[in-house]
């Protein structure tokens, strides 16, 4: 606008120099900000959006980059992929370049994923879309086949996994170990592991191992996981395949080739100079069959021990007091699963006070088995004395390799228990402080565990909140509110009827004048009755209306009763009652039966009653 | 000072609320006794069977959860041991033993890492998680009963002390009031869960297309912040947050 004015205005004054440099600057300024506008609408007419992949076909061990570019902007917002459900999507990042090449200017941003496959088939990757600028562009759709990887290992690759189980006929609980092997023949990198052992209790092996195998004439260094499974029912198990993903340093661009492995990524920086590419490898399912433990020859008291084990015993003091303690430790040692060994109870007679301890648990992963050490520590406080025996502690356990059950148990021990000091209390541990340390060693932790099972069974009450139980406790909430509302009304009542008079007399007005009228006979001379009705009806006005009612007259009574709100034809009423009273206490024959006086007295009482 | 008898009745009512049956409790089951036994013979699958049988038909018991949690670490499924776990301290929040084996089998897991993420309150109420909701709500009666008996006594005696008591009743009654509807809406509303899978990807949203963010594995506790179609918005003790599928989590 300022523009034009001043063209308007040109041919009709010489501007000075600095209005010269003043008009030139805002020429330039306008003429910027149009270039700048035409070529944002020239860039933004140009936007594409593509999506490409390395490649279109590949197996399940594979990985492909699906990079989508932006051209004709360098601030896109991160495209919006489409479903890929039969995919893994990792991100690769993202890239922009703005090039001048003879003035031509052109910028993209390209957005890279690794997609990695999770079924074999012929999938299509609907197109993505970018929103720039309110407009939405899409990529075109990409067809890929993925094919199950070759089923053999051939020379040609690099890279391959295989799960090896050291025994596919194992019996219930016992130990069979998973090994993961990765052999390459090129240096790897960032590896990844995904394999999902259901129906066993696995524990895991001591570190992963390297070695050197030669595989169809081909030597590959290996890099092998071990597992320990121990299979949790019998039938048939499978471990399904797993995935692995790693990353293999490709040098072919240069760099030196290093023997050196760092399946993690934590290599030196000499590492660093070859080029990473992803690759999935998949290793087969492996079913295992399951044999139950037999019947024949099984325990009485077996407890699901699989492996071979040895048991001790050991017994601190051999000669104690009455009171005093001993310890006796207990340790079970071997192959297998003895992490879930749980020592039956020994008879332990009635002479001597025992305190179990919390037992110590220390399992040793070696290379291919699991073998562990279980210490049971008994605190034993004879309670007679004498000779007493301690008695042998069993042990049944079923040993695989023989095929058998084997019944082990420890020496039985002597106890010399002499009378005592004198003083022979009994030195009680307590529970969960552990026997006290006879041997004066300081007590060094070898083991850890989880603690055992609660069996009391008056702990296990329903703790559920039920609907009855929710409604009960509502009402024991309002109860007491509702009783203190109440207790609060009749109180106040109370606290009235002791300080208000006024109120006091009315409140008692009705019932008195009721006692009075029901004391009445009905046989009794007229006048009388008249006189005494017109005491009751007057006492009553003056209970209600807080005055002397005995003095009032059936004149005053319309005051009152004006006074005391009540209407004209209630007024009227009681006036006329008052008033034949009178007459009647001085006239010289009765004309009204008592009883109809009584009952229109009544009624009167009634009426007003209501009103009040 | 003779009691009206008016006021006798009055007390008489005050004292029939303090005997009112705030719950009736089931009696303990043979079959629970018999998961005891079973899990002593390391029979630990038809252990958990016989614990999950009980669960499913009505009972909920801190020490039940505990035995379970405990079956089902020895039977590998570590988190499904972690969920019960917390499911028993949920009940049993003081219990040592509950807590021991908790905290061993959250150091058995890959992230050893408890992404459980307390309400900004808990700093403030910091008693709750160490109270259950069932002792709640009888600390709840109580003072409850409490403070209105002290506002029928302070009817007839009217003095300093009583109102004084009055008032730090009142307090209390507040807190109460606050402390269990707190305890009870992360009952009902807040929930957790725990990873099944050996590892997964969080994502930054609720499909497989988007970023992953970051990696949890087996056993990790976390909070489930929403849900939405087949996934759960998760979030960590230290921020982290983001989608993963349900399957991937058991939630409690």
């Amino acid at each position: 606008m300022s523009l034009r004015i001043m063209i308007k205005i040109g041919n009709s004054y010489s501007p000075r120099p600095q209005e010269n440099f003043v008009f030139t600057a805002r020429i330039l300024l306008w003429l910027l900000v149009f270039f700048i506008l035409a070529m944002g609408t020239a860039w933004s007419a140009d936007i594409q959006v593509t999506a490409s992949v390395d490649k279109q076909e590949l197996t399940l061990e594979d990985s492909i980059r699906f990079s989508i570019v932006v051209e004709g902007t360098r601030s896109a917002p991160p495209p919006q992929l489409p479903p890929l459900d039969s995919f893994k999507v990792r991100s690769r990042g993202s890239s922009s370049s703005f090039q001048i090449i003879n003035g031509d200017r052109s910028s993209s941003i390209t957005y890279n994923f690794a997609l990695l496959p999770k079924e074999t088939g012929t999938f299509t990757i609907g197109p993505a879309t970018v929103e720039i600028e309110g407009e939405t562009y899409r990529t075109a759709p990409i067809t890929l086949i993925v094919k199950e990887p070759s089923s053999e290992p051939d020379s040609s690759r690099e890279v391959f996994a295989e799960m090896v189980v050291s025994n596919k006929k194992p019996y219930v609980q016992e130990q069979v170990t998973a090994t993961l092997r990765i052999y390459h023949r090129v240096e790897v990198r960032n590896l990844k592991t995904n394999i999902q052992f259901q129906g066993f209790r696995e524990e895991a092996l001591k570190e992963p191992v390297q070695n050197t195998r030669i595989v169809n004439g081909i030597r590959y260094l290996s890099y092998e996981i071990s597992t320990a499974l121990f299979p949790l029912r019998a039938g048939k198990v499978e471990i399904p395949a797993g995935i692995i993903e790693l990353d293999q340093v490709d040098r072919s661009r240069g760099g030196q080739r290093s023997n050196f492995f760092d399946p993690f990524g934590q290599g030196s920086i000499f590492n660093n100079f070859g080029r990473l590419k992803h690759n999935t490898l998949r290793t087969k399912s492996v079913t295992l069959d399951v044999q139950p433990l037999p019947q024949k020859n099984r325990p009485q008291d077996f407890s699901n021990l699989v492996g071979d084990f040895i048991i001790s015993a050991q017994l601190s003091r051999a000669e104690v007091e009455v009171g005093d303690t001993t310890t006796l430790t207990v340790t079970v040692a071997g192959q297998g699963n003895i992490k879930d060994l749980s020592l039956p109870p020994p008879h332990w007679g009635n002479d001597l006070k025992v305190y179990e301890d919390q037992s110590e648990f220390r399992q040793t992963s070696g290379a291919r088995s699991v073998s562990g050490e279980k210490v049971y520590t008994y605190a034993l406080v004879p309670l007679q004395h004498g000779r007493l025996q301690v008695p042998a502690i069993p042990l049944n356990y079923f040993d695989p390799t023989k095929g058998d059950y084997v019944s082990l148990q420890t020496q039985a021990f002597s106890l010399t228990v002499s009378p005592g000091t004198g003083n022979s209390k009994l030195k009680v541990v307590e529970s969960g402080s552990g026997p006290p340390d006879t041997s004066g060693s300081s007590i060094h932790k070898i083991g850890e565990d989880i603690l055992p099972i609660h069996t009391g069974p008056e702990v296990f009450e329903n703790q559920k909140i039920t609907t009855g139980s929710g409604i009960l406790y509502g009402v024991g909430l309002l109860l007491p509110v509702g009783l203190f509302l109440i207790s609060s009304v009749l109180y106040k009542r109370q606290q009235r009827l002791k300080y208000d008079i006024a109120y006091s007399r009315s409140h008692g007005a009705y019932k008195q004048a009721q006692n009075k009228l029901s004391v009445l006979s009905p046989n009794g001379d007229s006048r009388e009755i008249a006189r005494e009705l017109s005491l009751i009806v007057r006492e009553y006005l003056g209970n209600i209306l807080n005055f002397q009612g005995t003095a009032i007259t059936s004149t005053e009574v319309e005051e009152k009763l004006r006074k005391g709100n009540f209407s004209m034809k209630e007024i009227q009423a009681t006036q006329k009652l008052l008033k034949s009273h009178e007459t009647l206490q001085y006239a010289p024959t009765t004309g009204t039966p008592p009883e109809e006086l009584i009952q229109d007295a009544r009624s009167l009482l009634d009426q007003l009653e209501k009103r009040s | 000072m003779t009691m009206p008898a008016l006021n006798f009745k009055v007390f008489i009512f005050w004292v029939a609320t303090l005997f009112l049956p705030a719950t009736i409790w089931g009696q303990v089951s043979t079959e629970i006794s018999q998961g005891h036994q079973l899990y002593n013979q390391n029979q630990f699958g038809e252990a958990a069977e016989i614990y999950e049988q009980a669960i499913t038909h009505g009972m909920k018991n801190g020490h039940l959860y505990y035995n379970l949690g405990n079956t089902y670490f020895r039977m590998g499924n570590l988190p499904k041991a972690i969920l019960n776990y917390v499911k028993a301290q949920n009940l049993l929040p003081r219990d040592e033993d509950v807590k021991a084996n908790l905290e061993y089998a959250i150091r058995q897991t890959v992230d050893q890492l408890d992404g459980r993420k307390p309400h900004a309150l808990e700093s403030i109420l910091f008693w709750v998680r160490d109270v259950n909701i069932s002792e709640h709500r009888m600390a709840l009666f109580w003072i409850n009963l409490a403070f209105w008996i002290a506002m029928a006594v302070r009817l007839h005696l009217r003095t300093p002390a009583t109102q004084s008591v009055r008032n730090i009743l009142l307090a209390f009654l507040l807190l109460a009031l606050v402390s269990t509807g707190f305890r009870w809406h992360q009952e009902t509303h807040q929930s957790i869960g725990v990873i099944l899978p050996q590892q997964i990807d969080v994502h930054s949203g609720w499909n497989t297309s988007t970023v992953a963010l970051f990696q949890l594995h087996q056993g990790t506790l976390v909070s489930i912040v929403q849900e939405k179609e087949n996934w759960y918005q998760i979030e960590l003790s230290d921020e982290k947050k983001g989608w993963t599928l349900k399957s991937n989590i058991a939630a409690g």
